[in-house]
């Protein structure tokens, strides 16, 4: 699940932005977070110990 | 429209329907249409699920497989009913298959 | 009468469910949006059967869904032009006899009841025939032919099914029977004479 590859800072972006976006419409956060910190905090952490459940699918050109 | 492509479909008999929703009822509740489904399907399946599968197996070396669905729904009993079930069918099946047709459903009558 | 079909679609998982299991989720949400539906091929979803492949998900630009690829079978019911059906009387009216012949309900106007005159009995909720004393009450069950077919509407309510009776071998079950023995009878007569 968690993403191995190493992200370009485009992607980190993107996947940042998406999990936020889950996290606020009710996803389960994959990290102990603090009560204070917001969908977007949480992401980041997510990423940081990758435990991101989101995955990059470059399309090779 | 219901999903984007239909890739095919099956003529299935009314007894396998009822065992199609009674299980669906153990796992949630039904819908009031489903509901109505099932009550119809339970007073008007005249076999099991499972000869009703078989008996349409059979059928289906001398009809298509939507008259032999048909034909395991109704169980026709004489050549009167062979004869509704098929007046309205395009091409024309000639007595002896009727016949056979009829010997095999007898098979199955429960 | 009812079909199993095979059908690809695709499905958007809301991020609020993906801790439940896949499968389970994909066959509610299925069943939330296409039950009670009408395609103009299927007829009336009845409901999904089962889930036989499904994709990994994908997270499209603005929305934190994922979308999944599924192909999954489902069961419709309908009824065809012509197709013989057998129900059961669930309401009288003046005007006619509402049969019940699966998950829809179909009409048979009182003139295609049967070749004899009808009158209609308000008090019993019954029809009854003037010549041949066959009356028609809620519960009977019947045998009858699709004659018209109206599959328009998103509901069950809005489609309209036109029956009729009026044909040798159709009618309720106990005058079919009657027909059959009457035949029976015939015959042996007309064999006794020779």
């Amino acid at each position: 699940m968690a993403s191995r590859k190493k992200l370009t800072r485009f992607e980190k972006a993107r996947v940042i932005g998406a999990r936020a976006l889950q996290l606020s419409m009710g996803a389960k956060p994959q990290v102990e977070a603090s009560a204070s910190s917001d969908a977007i905090d949480i992401a980041i952490l997510e990423l940081k110990e990758n435990k991101l459940p989101l995955d990059v699918n470059r399309i090779k050109k | 429209m219901i999903g984007k492509k239909v890739m095919e479909t099956d003529p299935v008999t009314v007894a396998e329907v009822k065992t199609m929703l009674d299980d669906a009822s153990e796992s949630y509740d039904l819908t009031y249409e489903q509901n109505l489904a099932l009550d119809h399907a339970t007073k008007f399946s005249k076999i099991e699920a499972e000869s009703a599968n078989k008996l349409v197996e059979e059928l289906q070396e001398i009809v298509k497989k939507t008259q032999a669905t048909k034909i395991a729904d109704m169980m026709p009993v004489d050549m009167a009913d062979m004869r509704l079930l098929f007046a309205k069918e395009r091409g024309s099946h000639k007595k002896e298959e009727l016949e056979q047709v009829l010997e095999i459903v007898n098979k199955y009558r429960e | 009468m009812y079909l199993v079909s095979k059908i690809e679609d695709t499905v958007r998982i809301p991020p609020d469910r993906f801790e439940e299991p896949l499968e389970e989720v994909t066959i509610e949400l299925l069943n939330d949006s296409y039950v009670g539906a009408i395609d103009k091929k299927l007829g009336l979803m009845v409901t999904v059967k089962e889930i036989e492949d499904i994709g990994i998900g994908k997270v499209i630009m603005g929305d934190g869904a994922a979308y999944h690829d599924v192909t999954f079978t489902a069961l419709s019911f309908k009824p065809e032009l012509h197709e013989i059906v057998e129900g059961e009387v669930i309401e009288i009216t003046e005007f006619g006899a509402f049969i019940r012949i699966g998950p829809m309900d179909g009409l048979v106007h009182v003139s295609q009841v049967t070749d004899d005159y009808i009158n209609y009995d308000g008090k019993r909720g019954a029809l009854l025939g003037k010549e041949s004393k066959k009356t028609l009450e809620e519960g009977d069950k019947v045998r009858a032919r699709v004659v018209a077919l109206s599959l328009k509407g998103k509901s069950s309510k809005e489609t309209k099914i036109g029956l009729t009776m009026r044909q040798p071998g159709l009618g309720r079950f106990e005058w079919i029977e009657e027909e059959k023995n009457k035949k029976a009878k015939k015959k042996t007569t007309k064999e006794g004479k020779k």
